[in-house]
């Protein structure tokens, strides 16, 4: 073993204590920044996966301008829909397409009316992916084969007094003239998101029904992508663009900026917090290693007499913060990965710290939050506690690379 | 002199502490040339500046006025890292308060400017134990320095001093805390190794056995050479 690391090793060991209390307090720190990294990115994930099977998708192709204006003529007409949905089935990243088209109407029961956003979904595609389907608070979600069946918000419902089995009228402006078209629907099932704005607009209808009471004759105003990896998303986006130039391809984060921003700013804060944390970790880490360099200073003039440079000198020190970091990784591996396996695994329930649902950025954030951590977020967590700590040991080593002070020899 | 370049020549070396308000001139206008080969004490009452030439000599501390040279390079000509690559090459010391590495074993202390010379292993350890043996060490190779007595860690800060054979070696005290038979047989040493490789010997000691050994005597008092006198060579030693 070299010289320098046999002595930077040895050195480590001549106070175990505070060697690993210096090792501790990096390593509790990178398995707290792991276990923050993990739980941020979870539930990030989380939010997108629930703003994209409540409607967006991950990626979106629609005609241009629908994202800015959504008239209901802005469409992707039949050869071209269904050139559109044939491409995407044939792509490993996607896990579902999903043909839509929306209006916006009045729904109206014996007892009341209200405005409503009328979906018209493909049931087959939708049920296995979409957040409604799994939402059903009364009855049923849409099947294959349904005809003017509804599946509509408990908002809705509450209004309409309308519970599955009652018939609601459902009055829309067509797409070839100015004249309001009515439709009868049965209601099939209520959905409970819990989000407000959601619950109080929301109609699912058959994707066929709906055309034929708009008199889009086989036309979508969306097709909406599922994929089984949202990291895939900018791919797949970018290849669409190539595939399809004329329509409007969007990623869940240009149909969705509010969403995109809360991410932003919910990821700000916890650089902001994981920063103050790592500052009071780094105080604490320098403390030591000065400490530890303070108390050897007469070694270290003694290194300097017998002809060891000052770079050797600091390179001293750097190995021995070095080992300190390695041991630091080690236990911060461990914590770090162990609380994002166990909340992977078993979530961390939000019941813990209110009882309220909370909403963020328009989506209705998960009672259980999930653990996500990828590689390049442990890499780069691991490298920013070798860096700290090693930028540390840089900073205490000056004072063993100081010139030499003879007076230091002089005492026994 | 024949025109031979000096082991260590100290022109007009003046050092001066501050100790409070007052100025200690702790070396005063000193001028010392050691040739090759020369084995040399310095003595003095405490505070006359031994330790203080020793550290100006070996490049441990800087002179407010003069010059120091050794083998023919000015000190204070040299860069940091200059200065200390001339220590770990042509200079030993042996140090008044042993100074050795606490996380290293004997023969790792011993062994150490040679290990950072690059001396490769096996030549090393043959020379450091040979040498540890030679001082009465042998078999004390793994222990740490807590696990030594004084004279012992004395005993290995010399060999650290000599193994590495440098031209010139410095040395506070050498035997200020052994006892007679192993100060005999460190001087021993020292005077072989002196007289096998010609290295430059500079003592400085109060110890009657270090001056009777030595072949110039150099008196110091208050900062300034009282008196430099060859003297006769001993009965008995080795020429």
């Amino acid at each position: 073993m070299p010289i320098v690391l046999r002595l930077a090793w040895r050195n480590l060991w001549r106070r175990p204590g505070r060697t690993l209390l210096t090792a501790s307090g990096a390593a509790l720190g990178l398995g707290f920044l792991l276990t923050m990294l993990g739980l941020g990115d979870g539930s990030h994930l989380q939010m997108i996966d629930a703003a994209v099977r409540t409607g967006s998708g991950h990626v979106l192709l629609q005609a241009r301008e629908y994202q800015r204006r959504g008239g209901i003529e802005l469409v992707v007409p039949p050869p071209v829909a269904g050139d559109v949905q044939a491409w995407a089935r044939a792509r490993s990243e996607v896990q579902a397409v999903l043909p839509r088209v929306f209006v916006s109407g009045l729904l109206s029961s014996a007892d009341g009316a209200t405005g409503v956003r009328l979906a018209g979904v493909t049931p087959a595609a939708e049920a296995p992916v979409s957040r409604f389907a799994m939402r059903v608070s009364e009855g049923r979600f849409l099947r294959p084969g349904d005809g003017a069946a509804a599946v509509i918000g408990q908002g809705v419902a509450r209004v309409l007094k309308a519970r599955p089995g009652t018939r609601v009228v459902a009055m829309a402006q067509g797409v070839s003239s100015a004249e309001v078209r009515s439709a009868l629907f049965h209601v099939v099932g209520v959905v409970r998101t819990g989000l407000e704005d959601v619950d109080e607009g929301l109609a699912l209808v058959p994707l066929p029904a709906l055309q034929g009471f708009l008199g889009l004759d086989g036309s979508v105003h969306q097709i909406a992508l599922v994929l089984h990896d949202q990291a895939r998303t900018d791919t797949v986006a970018r290849a669409a663009r190539q595939a399809w130039p004329g329509l409007e391809i969007l990623t869940w984060a240009e149909a969705d900026p509010q969403l995109e921003a809360a991410i932003r700013i919910d990821d700000g804060g916890h650089y902001l917090f994981n920063g103050i944390f790592f500052v009071i970790i780094a105080f604490m880490v320098l403390n030591t290693l000065l400490m530890s360099i303070l108390e050897r200073r007469r070694e270290f003039a003694l290194l300097a007499a017998l002809g060891l440079s000052r770079g050797r000198r600091l390179g001293l020190v750097l190995v021995e913060g070095g080992l300190i970091a390695l041991l630091a990784l080690g236990g911060g591996l461990a914590l770090g990965l162990g609380a994002h396996a166990y909340f992977a695994l078993h979530g961390l329930p939000l019941a813990w710290f209110t009882s309220h649902e909370m909403e963020t950025g328009g989506v209705l954030i998960e009672p259980v939050m999930y653990s996500a951590l990828g590689l390049g977020r442990i890499a780069g967590a691991a490298s920013l506690v070798l860096g700290l700590v090693l930028l540390l040991a840089l900073v205490a080593g000056r004072h063993a690379a100081r010139p030499l002070d003879a007076n230091l020899l002089k005492s026994r | 002199m024949t025109g031979e370049t000096p082991a260590l020549c100290l022109d007009r070396v003046t050092r001066t502490f501050r100790r409070g308000e007052e100025v200690v001139r702790a070396l005063d206008d000193v001028s010392l040339v050691l040739m090759a080969g020369e084995f040399v004490a310095i003595a003095g009452p405490s505070g006359s500046g031994k330790t203080t030439l020793l550290n100006v000599a070996g490049g441990l501390d800087r002179p407010d006025a003069g010059r120091v040279l050794v083998g023919g390079q000015d000190l204070g000509a040299l860069s940091p890292g200059a200065l200390a690559r001339l220590r770990l090459e042509r200079i030993g010391f042996v140090f008044q308060a042993f100074n050795l590495v606490p996380v290293l074993s004997a023969e790792e202390n011993a062994e150490f400017v040679l290990l950072m010379r690059g001396t490769p292993a096996p030549e090393r350890r043959a020379r450091v134990r040979a040498l540890l043996a030679r001082v009465g060490l042998a078999g004390l190779e793994g222990r740490r320095p807590a696990q030594l007595s004084g004279g012992q860690q004395q005993r290995v800060a010399v060999v650290r001093a000599i193994a590495a054979e440098p031209t010139l070696v410095l040395a506070d005290e050498p035997t200020a805390n052994l006892d007679s038979t192993t100060a005999a047989a460190l001087l021993d040493v020292m005077e072989e190794l002196h007289h096998e490789r010609r290295t430059t010997f500079l003592f400085s000691t109060h110890d009657p056995r270090v001056m009777e050994r030595a072949h110039r005597l150099v008196r110091l008092r208050d900062g300034q050479i009282e008196s430099d006198e060859a003297l006769p060579a001993r009965p008995g030693a080795s020429p």
